[in-house]
């Protein structure tokens, strides 16, 4: 069974479950909306602060909201222990690992075209002129997230206070990714955008470890 | 796929399991063969699921050897030869069973026509096309569950306490299913509460307690003899069984 194969049919599988429920992209876009809306208001968003503030307020709604997809995408494959199906048969570990890690990713890029608008109207930040230089952080930022948030939303949502713990491990294990991910937003918003090359290579390299710890530890965490 | 050889003889050889500190199996050996039935009995928390997903090769033993052929399995294809139903369906609520079963039969790298077999052999053609799995019955749930069990036409079929919450038919149903399998020459490994199910299927039993094996015989096996078995085995074991 190849791993690209198996990749396929992993994330389809996750496509069509959304496509039924809709909840994780619903869920958390009505959560990343609400963050971007109420930070707007505590940062007056009318004044050149606020401007300022629009790439963290984009990071802090999209890591929350990271979060919220990453257990709610696994809490339901605990549902009448589908997941234990899915293990049972003799697809690639990594295959597995990577169709989920996909699934994960398509869904907060949904989030994130809804939250971009929203925090560039909010804060009246250039977004849209600047699109060319913002999407690359972004997608940076966001297979670094799903990469991460597969492989460890697998092992914590098989334990009672996953809620908790979830957040507790993936937050600081994302701090660099996202510290960077709000500073290369900022640089591509500002005028030049000179230093974006730094922030995204920096980025690139996160998600290359990110990714290779999941492809290499995913089979052991899933046999264990 | 890698070509996997029939499986013709299953060993475990003091398989133990642990989740942290607490053993969830001990030292658990055994021996299959091609046509064998073995039961397993056991109260709740015997250790009955956790030698069922090591079985499956979903779960790694703690200690202890498992040999399929008389040698250590490739984990991954030999999975292919491997049938697994639970009490849970082990399928997702959100997607029909038709979609389930596709699912099932790609990543064990067969097509649609495998999922069109199965269908007609568990007679699911009736089953509605447009609603999930979790907007069906519990018995229309295990009939999907035991066609996904069947996909791949395996030689070594694990039953989880198949029939629990099931009607009488779907029992019968899930009867004649592991007949034909041991017909075929197939290796079945049975942990039921269900008497009737063990007298009229199995070829030996193997009783589990607190994750130890406690006793062990070969059948065949009468009803009363298993109802006894089952008591003896929830009260904690001793003489007299």
């Amino acid at each position: 069974m190849s791993f690209l194969r198996t990749t396929w049919i992993v994330f389809i599988r996750d496509l069509r479950m959304e496509r039924r429920t809709g909840e994780i992209v619903s869920a958390t876009s009505v959560f990343a909306l609400l963050v971007a809306v109420l930070c707007a208001f505590a940062f007056d968003f009318s004044s050149a602060t606020g401007a300022g503030a629009a790439p963290g307020v984009l990071w802090i709604a999209l890591t929350f909201s990271a979060v919220l997809a990453t257990a709610r995408s696994w809490l339901r494959e605990r549902e009448m222990d589908a997941w234990i199906g899915v293990l049972c048969s003799p697809a690639s570990r990594a295959g597995l690992y990577a169709g989920k890690a996909m699934g994960l990713g398509v869904f907060l890029l949904l989030v994130c075209a809804l939250l971009v608008p929203i925090v560039a109207l909010l804060f009246h930040a250039p977004f849209f002129e600047q699109l060319h230089r913002v999407v690359p952080v972004i997608l940076a930022g966001v297979i670094g997230v799903s990469a991460a948030g597969a492989l460890f939303g697998a092992m914590i949502v098989r334990t009672a206070v996953r809620d908790l713990l979830l957040g507790c491990v993936l937050l600081p294990l994302l701090s660099p990714l996202l510290i960077l991910g709000a500073e290369g937003t900022a640089a591509a918003l500002s005028a030049g955008g000179a230093a974006i090359g730094g922030y995204l290579r920096l980025m690139v390299a996160l998600d290359i470890i990110y990714l290779a710890l999941g492809l290499w530890l995913f089979e052991p965490l899933m046999e264990d | 796929m890698t070509k996997v050889a029939r499986i013709t003889e299953v060993v475990l050889h003091k398989v133990t399991r642990t989740f942290g500190a607490v053993p969830a199996l001990r030292e658990v050996s055994l021996r299959l063969s091609p046509g064998d039935i073995l039961a397993v009995l056991g109260g709740n928390g015997a250790g009955k699921s956790t030698l069922m997903r090591i079985l499956s090769l979903v779960m790694r033993p703690s200690r202890g050897e498992i040999l399929f052929n008389g040698r250590d399995p490739e984990r991954n294809a030999m999975r292919a030869r491997i049938g697994y139903l639970s009490h849970a369906p082990l399928l997702s609520p959100f997607l029909t069973a038709r979609e389930n079963l596709q699912c099932s039969a790609g990543l064990s790298g067969l097509s649609d026509d495998a999922v069109d077999a199965v269908i007609g052999s568990f007679d699911l053609g009736a089953l509605p096309d447009d609603r999930p799995l979790g907007h069906l019955s519990r018995g229309q749930q295990q009939r999907v569950a035991l066609a996904r069990a069947f996909i791949a036409s395996p030689d070594l079929l694990l039953l989880d306490e198949p029939t629990a919450g099931l009607d009488g038919a779907a029992v019968t149903r899930i009867a004649a299913a592991v007949k034909r399998h041991r017909e075929s020459g197939g290796i079945c490994v049975l942990a039921t509460h269900e008497p009737s199910l063990v007298a009229a299927l199995a070829t030996g039993m193997l009783v589990l307690r607190s994750g130890c094996c406690i006793a062990e015989a070969g059948g065949p096996f009468e009803r009363d003899d298993v109802e006894a078995r089952l008591v003896w085995a929830a009260a904690g074991g001793g003489e007299g069984a």
